[in-house]
C-alpha cells in the first residue's frame, strides 16, 4: 500500500469513527439558595422515578450521539430552591393514598421534565450551545389529590469553547436550569389556583399529617419522608 | 483601527472605601450575549493601575441575590430598583456585598464573512498554506452606571472599535488581528474609572 493509500484509508477510518462517537454529559453544576422570605406554608415534594432517572439521548447530523443525564442534578436543584421558597420542605417519596399523622403539609408539588432539547454551534450557525427544558409542575392536596398543574418553560445558552463541548452542553443546561428555578421562584405566587390553594389551607383543617420514617435530607431544615400509598400514586382526599 | 468612546453623565458618582462596583453582562438577547472575556477585562482593568476600584466578581454577586439577577429577572432600567430593594431579604444581602455601583454591560464584538483565499495541502511530505484572507471586526458596547444607594441611573459610557484582521500564508499562516475587544475594554474602562471619580 503507497502512503498516499495509507493516508486515504486513515482519514477515512478517523471520519468513521468521528460519526460513532458517544459523548455523556453527567450535568454538574452548583446552585445558589433563593434570597426571599420564604412562603409560611409546609410543602411536600415528589420527585417522581422518571424525572430522577431522566437522560436525554440524541445522535445530532454529524453521527455523535450524546447522552445527557439530568436526574440527579434536578432533584438537587429542587431541594435547594424549595428549601429556600418554603418554611418547611419535605420529601415525600411515594404520594399518599392513605391517612397519616405528625406532619401538617399544605400542599406537595411534583416537578417532572417533559421536554429537553439542545443546538450545537454547527446546527444554528451561531456561537452558541442552546438548551431548552419543558417542566410540568403540579401541586396536589396534602391527600394526593390533583389541585392544579402548569408548564414551566427554560433556556439557557452557552458561548461554543474549542474541543469543549460538553463543558458548553453542561454549562448552558445549567443556565437553563436557573432560569427555570428563578421563573418558579419569583413566580409561584401568581399563578392563580396555587395562591388560591395555599391561601384556603391556612386554618381550614384539612392539611393531611405524616409521621412515618421521617429523617434528614440535605439541608437542616427539610425532613425526607415516605408514605406509601396502595399504588404509590395520588389517591382521592 | 478606529476607536471611539463617549459618556453621558446625568449625575455626578464617586466611590468611598470600602465600596466597590459590579459588573454584570446583559444576556437577555437570544442572538447575542456579552462575552464573560470582556466583563473580565473591564473588571481587571478597574482593579489595577492608578485609581483603581474594587470590583464584586460577577457570578459570586449573581449567586448572593438569587434569582433576582438573572437574565429572565434581572431589572432593565434603574427605576425598577426602589421596589426590588423594598424586600428586607434582598436589600440586606446586597448590602452584605458592599457593592455601590451596578454596572451593566451591553453588546458584542461581531466578525464579518470576510474575503479572500487560502489554500492549505498536507501530503506525505509535508505540508503548507498559501493565500490571503481577511475579514473586519466590529467591536460595541455600552455600560450604564446605576448608583444603589440613590436607584438611580447616573451615566452611560459607550465605546466602539472597529478593524480589520488579515491573514497572509506562504506556507505557514500569520494571523495578524485587530484587537477591537481589547480596545473597546480599555476605553470603557478608563471612562468608567473618571466617571467614579475616587474620593482621596
Amino acid at each position: 500500500m503507497t502512503r498516499f493509500a495509507r493516508l486515504l484509508s486513515l482519514l477515512a477510518a478517523a471520519g468513521l469513527l468521528a460519526g460513532c462517537i458517544t459523548t455523556r454529559v453527567p450535568v454538574a453544576g452548583e446552585f445558589p439558595a433563593p434570597v426571599m422570605r420564604p412562603l409560611p406554608y409546609a410543602v411536600g415534594v415528589h420527585y417522581p422515578q422518571s424525572l430522577e432517572d431522566y437522560v436525554h439521548e440524541e445522535k445530532v447530523a454529524s453521527g455523535r450521539t450524546w447522552i445527557v443525564s439530568l436526574g440527579e442534578i434536578h432533584v438537587a436543584m429542587f431541594d435547594r430552591l424549595f428549601g429556600g421558597m418554603f418554611a418547611r420542605l419535605v420529601r415525600v417519596e411515594e404520594l399518599p393514598a392513605g391517612k397519616a399523622r405528625g406532619n401538617r403539609l399544605d400542599g406537595i408539588l411534583e416537578p417532572l421534565i417533559e421536554d429537553y432539547q439542545f443546538s450545537t454551534p454547527s446546527q444554528t450557525q451561531s456561537k452558541f450551545y442552546e438548551v431548552w427544558i419543558r417542566y410540568r409542575m403540579t401541586l396536589y392536596s396534602p391527600a394526593g389529590k390533583l389541585v392544579t398543574t402548569w408548564p414551566l418553560s427554560a433556556y439557557g445558552k452557552s458561548r461554543s469553547q474549542f474541543a469543549q463541548a460538553t463543558d458548553s452542553i453542561n454549562d448552558a443546561t445549567i443556565v437553563a436550569m436557573r432560569d427555570a428555578a428563578a421563573s418558579l421562584a419569583v413566580k409561584f405566587k401568581t399563578e392563580p389556583e396555587v395562591a388560591e390553594w395555599f391561601t384556603s389551607q391556612r386554618g381550614n383543617g384539612t392539611a393531611v399529617d405524616y409521621t412515618e420514617a421521617q429523617h434528614d435530607v440535605d439541608t437542616g431544615n427539610q425532613t425526607r419522608l415516605r408514605h406509601a400509598g396502595r399504588d404509590g400514586r395520588p389517591g382521592a382526599r | 483601527m478606529t476607536s471611539q468612546v463617549e459618556q453621558v453623565r446625568q449625575r455626578a458618582a464617586s466611590i468611598a472605601d470600602g465600596e466597590s462596583v459590579v459588573i454584570l453582562a446583559r444576556r437577555h438577547h437570544s442572538g447575542r450575549e456579552t462575552e464573560a472575556s470582556f466583563t473580565e477585562c473591564i473588571g481587571a482593568a478597574l482593579e489595577n493601575g492608578e485609581a483603581s476600584v474594587d470590583v464584586h466578581p460577577e457570578q459570586a454577586f449573581m449567586d448572593s441575590l438569587f434569582p433576582w439577577f438573572e437574565p429572565r429577572t434581572a431589572p432593565l432600567s434603574a427605576d425598577t430598583l426602589p421596589t426590588l430593594l423594598s424586600e428586607p431579604v434582598i436589600a440586606e444581602k446586597l448590602a452584605q456585598t458592599g457593592v455601590r455601583y451596578m454596572v451593566w454591560v451591553d453588546g458584542a464584538t461581531e466578525i464579518s464573512e470576510g474575503a479572500g483565499s487560502m489554500t492549505c495541502a498536507v501530503s506525505p511530505g509535508g505540508g503548507g498554506c498559501f493565500g490571503f484572507t481577511w475579514w473586519d471586526k466590529n467591536s460595541a458596547y455600552e455600560a450604564s452606571v446605576w448608583d444603589l444607594a440613590t436607584y438611580e441611573d447616573v451615566g452611560k459610557i459607550s465605546a466602539a472599535a472597529q478593524g480589520t484582521s488579515y491573514m497572509p500564508a506562504v506556507i505557514v499562516p500569520i494571523p495578524l488581528i485587530a484587537r477591537t475587544q481589547a480596545t473597546a475594554c480599555k476605553g470603557l474602562a478608563d471612562q468608567l474609572k473618571d466617571f467614579l471619580v475616587v474620593e482621596p
